[in-house]
């Protein structure tokens, strides 16, 4: 009746390509984490060095300057995610136009 | 020893903690109340209950992600601690080189350690001395940032493992002893408890993990623990006979097949003095729980590496130490419960 880690690795969600998909889910959303971890000890360094005021990365008001940079950055974000479905040459061509 | 990781290490590990947090204490919750309000009256045999939950629970997230985030982390625990050690392998020598522990360390090079043991245990690369980092990374970072957040086998989510070895250390029957072996110690977790439950008794720790017991004789330094370390296959020590009055194991029969496990209580048989008390602490046995943990536990066997943990949980221990020639044989879960599950006998005089 023995076990262990049998050769062929155990299937979770009934399918190993979900399996694989949802692997790869843990491990950004892993990898968000160690980034996000990253950005709050960056924060606690410059406060403690004087080179930002506590809570001031919070508070921070985009200048019209800024905003529109967030802006394009977002939108950008969101196209390349999202359209991630669209064909390929869908794909190039929204690439070569930004 | 208090390790100091990189920013990306520490942050990688503690999200694995995180992790198998929430999916132990949120999402197992959820499926264990899911599988509750539709069987109410569950079967008891074990291959009935592992249908009937995987049955019913075939189409709930909470289960499937569960078994697969558990599954997860137990791999990502390997793939994340052993860079995280290496990376402070100049300092782990460091540290091991100075200290003075009070208590010797005797490895024999040509142990051979029985078959079994070179399994992938844990689902750890290589098994339990498959990287020379192997102990320090279990024992520090993997317990640090895993285990104590987020549980494991018979352990759920929020429990202290050290609380529960220092528990089952108390439960020996005698107030104290001269002569303690602990039979397969690991770096010595259980050891610690020992000692600090016996302060007086000369305590011998055996052990087959080189990295494990090189690693524990320098922990035991830094606690000021007087422990002896052998290392030897726990069904075949070379020390004397009755040579203790207390033979002690924590969750170590389920990490051995059944057959290893019969030659581990003739040992302990062989090593006490008459009069001499046995103390084994493991996970209880299936019909001790509930349908739906048992299913949870009797999944470690093919999903976590834990190849005997079946075996184990269904064998007879209290007939085998009869038969081993044992005597006043008691088996209870501490303060009631389940976990620890305490087995003790003796030795007739």
């Amino acid at each position: 009746m023995a076990g262990g880690d049998v050769p062929v690795r155990p299937n979770y969600l009934g399918d190993a390509r979900l399996d694989d998909v949802a692997r790869m889910v843990f491990e950004l959303t892993s990898e968000l984490w160690v980034l996000k971890d990253r950005t709050i000890m960056l924060e606690a360094l410059l406060v403690e060095h004087g080179v930002v005021a506590a809570g001031a990365v919070d508070a921070l008001q985009p200048t019209p300057e800024l905003s529109q940079t967030l802006l394009a950055e977002r939108k950008a974000l969101v196209a390349r995610v999202y359209g991630a479905v669209l064909d390929s040459d869908s794909r190039a061509a929204a690439a070569l136009a930004r | 020893m208090d390790i100091e990781l990189s920013q990306r290490s520490r942050a990688a590990l503690q999200f694995l903690g995180a992790t198998q947090s929430f999916s132990g204490g949120v999402l197992q919750k959820n499926a264990a109340a899911e599988y509750d309000s539709l069987v109410p009256q569950p079967p008891l045999p074990l291959d009935e209950r592992k249908t009937s939950v995987e049955t019913t629970l075939a189409d709930s997230s909470a289960w499937c992600f569960d078994r697969l985030l558990t599954r997860w982390v137990a791999e990502e625990a390997y793939v994340r601690a052993l860079p995280a050690v290496e990376e402070v392998g100049d300092e782990l020598a460091a540290w091991t080189a100075a200290q003075t522990p009070a208590g010797t360390l005797t490895l024999d090079p040509d142990v051979v350690a029985p078959q079994y043991w070179e399994n992938g245990f844990h689902l750890a690369p290589g098994g339990w001395d498959g990287h020379e980092l192997t102990g320090p990374a279990i024992h520090e970072l993997i317990f640090k940032y895993i285990l104590t957040p987020g549980g494991v086998g018979a352990v759920q989510t929020g429990e202290n493992l050290n609380d529960q070895r220092s528990l089952a250390a108390r439960e020996a029957r005698e107030d104290s002893y001269d002569r303690i072996v602990e039979l397969g110690s690991g770096p010595g977790r259980f050891t610690h408890a020992l000692r600090r439950s016996y302060p007086d008794a000369k305590l011998t720790a055996v052990e087959l993990s080189t990295t494990s017991l090189v690693y524990g004789h320098a922990l035991a330094g830094e606690a000021g623990y007087d422990i002896d370390w052998v290392q030897a296959d726990a069904a075949s020590t070379g020390l004397a006979d009755e040579s203790a009055d207390l033979v002690a194991a924590y969750t170590l029969m389920h990490e051995v097949p059944t057959a290893d496990n019969e030659l581990i209580l003739a040992e302990a048989f062989r090593l006490l003095a008459p009069g001499g008390d046995l103390l084994i602490s493991e996970v209880a046995p299936y019909n001790m729980h509930t349908a739906f943990r048992a299913v949870v536990l009797d999944w470690e066997t093919e999903n976590r590496g834990e190849p005997f943990w079946r075996d184990a949980l269904l064998m007879d221990l209290p007939g085998m130490l009869t038969r081993a020639g044992f005597t006043e044989i008691e088996a209870y879960g501490i303060g009631g419960g389940v976990h620890p599950w305490v087995t003790r006998a003796r030795k007739p005089r």
